[in-house]
């Protein structure tokens, strides 16, 4: 506040309005003693430096030259509350002792005090005017210096003194040596203008005006320069030029504003726009509730009007809105646009107006609206508008659009709102669209809710956007459900999906897929009707949902092969190229079918799917069991060729040459097969199957070899831990190289394939144990057996082994004992009964042969597994002999087998008889 | 010294400039014995023409003085002022027989004394009590002995309005009046009168219906500057400010202000100095500069004092029926028949061409006299551009 400064700042500061201040300099200058004055009035709004120019010429006629003829006087702030004329020349009075004081001059200043101490005994106010003034007369004739009253708020003054005492000034002023006045008022001040009462004409009216583009640069620059400020020097550039015109255009170029939002605009606003906005608003606010009380009520009315409008607004609106009189609305328009508060846009009829300084525009819509537009942040759009061009507000609102999922902030979206609206086209209306979206699932769906939330304007939200939220939200919903679906391991899990579905449903009823979703929860749970009716209602809303057609299928597959084998045809009479249901129908085929139905089925299923070269292999499949083998036969090579030599093809096709006992047209097949498809793995890796098979090791070696490098050129792990685990069980099983079986079992577990490495640390454990007489090693490998529950039985029975090669046998026995009996009556399956049966050899082989029998007789197992016990009674009798003559026919076969296998594991170097 | 860029405040010595005709008129009228009623619009400069009559007063030997009475609002207050001015002429006040002066100015304290100890005021003080009857004798005598004088009365219209206004405000105003005639033709008195004011006195007593009271003042209208003398006044005034006004420059303003009173002249001056300096130093102002600084003053003018005036003066009816016209005639810098604000008439008041005739004759007369119209062989025009484009900007646009 330029009150604040020192002389020397004052003069240092003042920048823009020097034409006007030499006018005024020159006026008063030019007064002749005894004369009729000059006044002057400035008129401007706050901030337009009318008290800094006040200021200005109080420090210039205390300097000399002037200071010899004039005594500028000047009230404080606070004496402004004049409601009578003696008052008035009372406080010119103590200024002009002020003065006195401050120029050194203490003996009149003292004896002035006196005189006005004395004055006030007077108690008729006529006579203390008269008396005052008198003195104020008689002091400044003697000191020969005229007063140069410096008003500020001149409008308050006269507003409070009433008619009478306004006369009495007007009258005083005119007269012939009657001091000067400057004074200084944000509105012309109506009650003055009155015909009869002419305050007015007394006065040389200056407007202060805004400053235009060009001024505002140049008080910048001095300002800048002035405070030694580089930096905001260097942002007056010509590239800032944009930032500077919306400035101008926030502003109004009121000087005061300028000077204040300058440095915050210049440098751009940081990425929390909304909250230098409202420290920015708050900032204002003093200097706007006071600019905006001071005026006349009726100009407030029409500020009001206007403001809440924000696009230019005609007269006709204004006059609807303000319910005043033509002339009325005229007169204040006038006296608006004069004092800078508004601007008028075009002519005659066309005429509009705006506010002037649109960032008061912005404040007043945030103070002043009313609750929705205070809602849904107007303001914050308008400023948006003015802020940023429409470039920047297009790239603002697309990085907001990326992100509007990422924002948990309700200000923030409520700022995206503001944002969508100041870009009022597609891109905005896009925006707006995916905020509400966000919003409604925030508050899922409930529009009261969303009402109260920062920004929202209800009105916007139309039922389509609610329909596109929910069926968007019924979507994502099912997406929630799939990834804990098929995860799932507890039946509270279940639950929670089965939740989902149905909130999906509710929000989207003609949500098919979520309608088979729950058709599938509700099928594991086992409530097959409510499921049949969910699948039912899925194809009703879309017959082209297969897996809807799917869940039904599986519900009759097994208890009414009529009925599934009509829906497998209905289905397909929807969409004949349903992969999955041919698959599916394929394989009912071949569970469920006659011979002659499979054909059918699967030349139906290739001739409508050609590409899906199985469907070929399916149909060979079908045409081989029906003994139809030639057709067979072209039909596997027809797959094969199709496939591009595909492995599951040609595996296929080994399948059937080897049950057709064709060996010799095996080879040739993988050759072929190996030559034309180099990077399968799985070609490789059925070659040296069948080379084991064969016997033919080494060969083999170099074809498992291959595999793994078909692996690595695949780069898959699984591929390469499978195939050195196979080439390991190769080297330890049939070429006993186990110094290399370990090495490649090693090679296997690193590669790293958690599925697989279960069974190499199994087959490295017995190497190690059996073979390479490393119990310790053996041990540190069943160590690092992964705990998981799938494979912990296992690693439970290998304890077995251990205690064998620990040679406890109490250990042994208990443990063998409590694996039997945890079997129970089931069967051994493929890889546990490699583990058993090289565990029980190694305990014959160890001299624990007759603990196992007997352990097998106390749990019932010499009945249960009676093959198995009768091969381990001959082992432990090592008399293949007993099992030929003694054990019974329906028994024996399987018992030689078995034997054979442990015998041969215990022997390994030798072939058995 | 000369002439100065003045804008608003009466103006004198140098500053006042260009009436000498106006001034030798108003001489001639005066030795001969007559009492001047200065009409003219606002801003035409009445005060400053009066006072100035009141400064040449003295060089011609007679007694003058000035009184404004705009802060008055009784007739007690008038003669305080009044006596006051008397006694400033310390020239012949000490010549004067002891008795009178001392006598008017006690008899004047006793009243007022009354007055301040009456709780509301001055209007129940009845100026036709003896008191007041006798200080009106005293007074009557004081003026006798004054010999050959001048008294200018400004602004009592203001003092009149304000009178009007309170209790018994018709009767009062009017007897007040009368009184102030009959002092006028007081006997052996030399004294001229002149009154002036914001407000037309004849306005104010045709309102009241007591024009008769007014009726030995003789009307001195005051008009703007001819051409010639607002030419010459242009170049002083540039001169003495510094800016070079050509010719052209000079007529060009007078075009544009059409009325070229010497405020309006100092008005679009005013902004023409600003322009020009805006240039630089040296600078002339050119023709397109006055077109700049006319489209300013009309922006920035106090001109609506005009259209509020009217709300001031007239009823409401008449208010709006002279802003009609004054609307009509805005848009048509040439004017208007009078026949054609006669038929705007009827259309906008429905009533028989007869009494639109009336009306517009009464409502006529009145803006004529008030400066807003002139009228050259029956057609009525805006007085001045300036007006006549705030009017349409203000009203039309």
């Amino acid at each position: 506040m330029p009150q604040r400064l020192s002389d020397d700042e004052v003069e240092r500061l003042f920048i823009m309005r020097g034409e006007l201040f030499q006018t005024i300099i020159d006026s008063i200058r030019s007064e002749e003693a005894g004369g009729i004055p000059q006044h002057h009035l400035l008129i401007g709004q706050r901030g337009m430096g009318k008290t800094t120019l006040l200021k200005r010429l109080d420090v210039e006629l205390k300097k000399k030259p002037l200071q010899q003829s004039f005594i500028p006087l000047s009230f404080p702030e606070e004496q402004y509350n004049i409601d009578r004329l003696s008052k008035f020349w009372l406080n010119s009075l103590d200024a002009v002792a002020d003065t006195l004081q401050a120029e050194g001059d203490e003996q009149r200043a003292f004896a002035l005090d006196a005189d006005i101490a004395a004055l006030a005994t007077i108690k008729n106010e006529q006579e203390l005017s008269q008396k005052a003034y008198d003195t104020l007369w008689s002091v400044t004739q003697s000191l020969n210096r005229r007063p140069v009253l410096l008003l500020d708020n001149l409008n308050l003054i006269f507003d409070r003194l009433g008619e009478m005492a306004q006369s009495k000034l007007r009258k005083l002023i005119n007269e012939p040596g009657a001091p000067i006045i400057i004074g200084a008022s944000p509105e012309t001040f109506d009650e003055n203008l009155r015909y009869d009462a002419p305050f007015y004409d007394a006065f040389a009216v200056h407007y202060l005006e805004k400053l235009s583009f060009r001024q505002m640069l140049a008080m910048l620059r001095h300002l800048s320069e002035l405070t030694d400020q580089t930096k905001l020097l260097g942002q007056l550039s010509a590239e800032n030029r944009p930032r500077l015109e919306t400035l101008h255009a926030l502003t109004g170029g009121n000087i005061r504003t300028v000077v204040i939002l300058f440095s915050l605009i210049a440098q751009g606003l940081s990425s929390d726009v909304f909250q230098d906005l409202e420290a920015l608003i708050d900032q204002m606010t003093p200097l706007y509730k006071s600019r905006f009380e001071e005026l006349a009520p009726q100009a407030q009315v029409v500020v009001d009007s206007v403001a809440l409008n924000w696009n230019p607004c005609n007269l006709e609106t204004l006059r609807e809105r303000t319910s005043l009189e033509n002339n009325q609305l005229s007169v204040q328009l006038d006296r608006l646009s004069k004092s800078g508060w508004i601007t008028r846009l075009g002519k005659r009829k066309a005429v509009r107006y705006e506010i002037n300084e649109r960032f008061f525009n912005v404040w007043y819509l945030m103070r002043r609206a009313v609750r929705r537009q205070r809602q849904e942040m107007v303001w914050l759009t308008r400023f948006m508008q003015v802020f940023f061009t429409r470039p920047e507000l297009t790239q603002h609102a697309r990085d907001f659009m990326r992100s509007v999922y990422d924002r948990e902030n309700e200000h923030e979206l409520g700022y995206g709102l503001a944002l969508s609206r100041a870009l009022p086209n597609q891109i905005g209306a896009k925006l707006k669209a995916r905020i509400y979206h966000h919003l409604l699932r925030k508050v899922e769906g409930d529009l009261t809710q969303l009402e109260d939330m920062p920004g929202v304007n209800i009105d916007e939200v139309d039922q389509a956007m609610v329909e596109t939220y929910k069926v968007e939200e019924s979507v994502r919903l099912i997406k929630e459900v799939d990834e804990i679906y098929y995860h799932y391991k507890t039946t509270e899990e279940l639950t929670t999906v089965e939740k989902l579905c149905r909130r999906a449903i509710e929000l989207n009823s003609n949500n098919d897929e979520a309608w088979v979703k729950l058709g599938d929860i509700l099928n594991v749970s086992d409530k097959l009707i409510e499921a049949q009716e969910c699948y039912e209602r899925a194809i009703e809303l879309n017959n082209q949902n297969e897996w809807a057609w799917i869940g039904i299928i599986f519900i009759d597959w097994d208890s009414n092969p009529e009925k599934t084998t009509i829906l497998f045809e209905k289905a397909l009479s929807y969409n004949s190229k349903f992969s999955e249901i041919w698959d599916l129908y394929t394989e009912f085929s071949f569970e469920k079918l006659t011979k002659e139905q499979q054909v059918s089925v699967c030349k139906r299923a290739y001739i409508a799917l050609p590409e899906k070269t199985l469907f070929g292999t399916d149909f060979a499949d079908a045409l081989a069991s029906s003994g139809r083998l030639e057709e067979a036969d072209e039909m596997y090579w027809n797959a094969i060729r199709t496939s591009g030599f595909n492995s599951t093809e040609v595996i296929r096709y080994r399948h059937f040459l080897i049950e057709q006992r064709r060996y010799d047209d095996v080879e040739p097949l993988f050759v072929t097969a190996t030559q034309k498809n180099k990077k399968d793995s799985s070609l490789y890796e059925s070659y040296a199957h069948f080379l084991t098979s064969f016997e033919r090791y080494q060969e083999a070696e170099k074809m498992y070899k291959k595999a793994v490098n078909a692996g690595r050129r695949g780069k898959s792990a699984w591929k390469i831990s499978h195939n050195l685990h196979y080439l390991g069980r190769l080297y330890d099983h049939h070429m006993h190289h186990y110094i290399l079986a370990e090495q490649v079992y090693r090679e296997s577990i690193a590669a790293d394939d958690d599925s697989v490495s279960y069974y190499v640390k199994t087959d490295l454990l017995f190497l190690l144990g059996n073979r390479l007489d490393k119990i310790e090693e053996a041990k540190a490998v069943w160590e690092t057996i992964s705990d998981e529950s799938y494979y912990e039985k296992g690693k439970k029975f290998l304890r077995v082994v251990l205690s064998i090669w620990e040679k406890d046998k109490t250990t042994f026995k208990q443990l063998i004992h409590e694996a039997l009996a945890e079997k129970g009556d089931q069967q051994l399956d493929h890889m546990d009964a490699d583990d058993w049966q090289q565990t029980l050899a190694t305990a014959v082989r160890m001299g624990y042969g007759e603990v196992v029998l007997a352990t097998f007789r106390d749990t019932g197992h010499h009945l249960i597994w009676r093959p198995f016990y009768e091969a381990i009674k001959a082992l432990a009798l090592n008399s293949e002999e007993y099992l030929k003559t003694e054990v019974a026919a329906e028994v024996r076969d399987i018992a030689l087998k078995i034997f054979t296998s442990m015998w041969k594991y215990n022997n390994p170097n030798e072939s058995s008889e | 010294m000369a002439v100065r860029n003045r804008i608003g405040s009466p103006v004198e010595g140098d500053d006042f400039f260009g009436r000498e005709i106006e001034l030798a008129t108003a001489w001639d009228l005066l030795d001969a014995e007559n009492h001047l009623l200065i009409s003219a619009p606002r801003r035409v400069g009445k005060t400053s023409l009066v006072r100035r009559l009141v400064k040449d007063a003295g060089k011609r030997g007679w007694k003058a003085l000035f009184v404004n009475v705009e802060d008055e609002d009784a007739e007690i207050g008038f003669v305080r002022q009044l006596v006051e001015g008397l006694k400033e002429q310390k020239n012949w006040i000490g010549k004067v027989k002891d008795g009178t002066v001392k006598t008017v100015t006690n008899l004047l304290q006793s009243i007022e004394l009354e007055v301040k100890a009456d709780d509301v005021g001055s209007i129940k003080i009845n100026w036709n009590q003896t008191k007041a009857t006798d200080l009106k004798v005293q007074l009557a005598e004081l003026l006798r002995q004054m010999g050959n004088g001048l008294i200018v009365i400004d602004e009592l219209p203001v003092m009149l309005t304000r009178m009007a206004n309170a209790e018994n405000g018709k009767k009062r105003t009017e007897s007040f009046l009368h009184w102030l005639r009959a002092f006028r033709q007081l006997p052996g008195v030399q004294v001229r009168w002149v009154f002036c004011g914001s407000i037309g006195l004849d306005s104010f007593t045709e309102r009241m219906g007591v024009v008769k009271t007014i009726n030995d003042l003789y009307d001195f209208p005051l008009g703007a500057y001819n051409p010639d003398i607002a030419d010459l006044f242009l170049e002083e005034l540039g001169k003495a400010e510094q800016i070079r006004l050509s010719p052209d420059v000079r007529q060009e303003i007078i075009r544009q202000v059409g009325w070229p009173l010497p405020y309006y002249l100092q008005v679009i001056f005013s902004k023409l100095k600003i322009i020009t300096r805006s240039k630089g130093a040296h600078q002339a102002a050119t023709v397109a500069d006055v077109t700049t600084a006319f489209t300013q003053a009309a922006k920035y003018s106090k001109l609506n004092t005009w259209l509020e005036r009217l709300d001031e003066q007239l009823s409401l009816d008449e208010a709006r029926l002279a802003k009609g016209v004054l609307d009509m005639l805005c848009r048509q810098e040439k004017g208007r028949k009078r026949t054609h604000i006669e038929q705007h008439l009827v259309a906008s008041l429905h009533i028989p061409i007869d009494a639109a005739r009336d009306s517009a004759a009464k409502l006529l007369k009145m803006l004529e006299r008030d400066g807003y119209l002139m009228t050259d062989v029956g057609i009525y025009a805006f007085r001045s551009p300036l007006l006549r484009i705030y009017w349409f900007n203000s009203r039309i646009q």
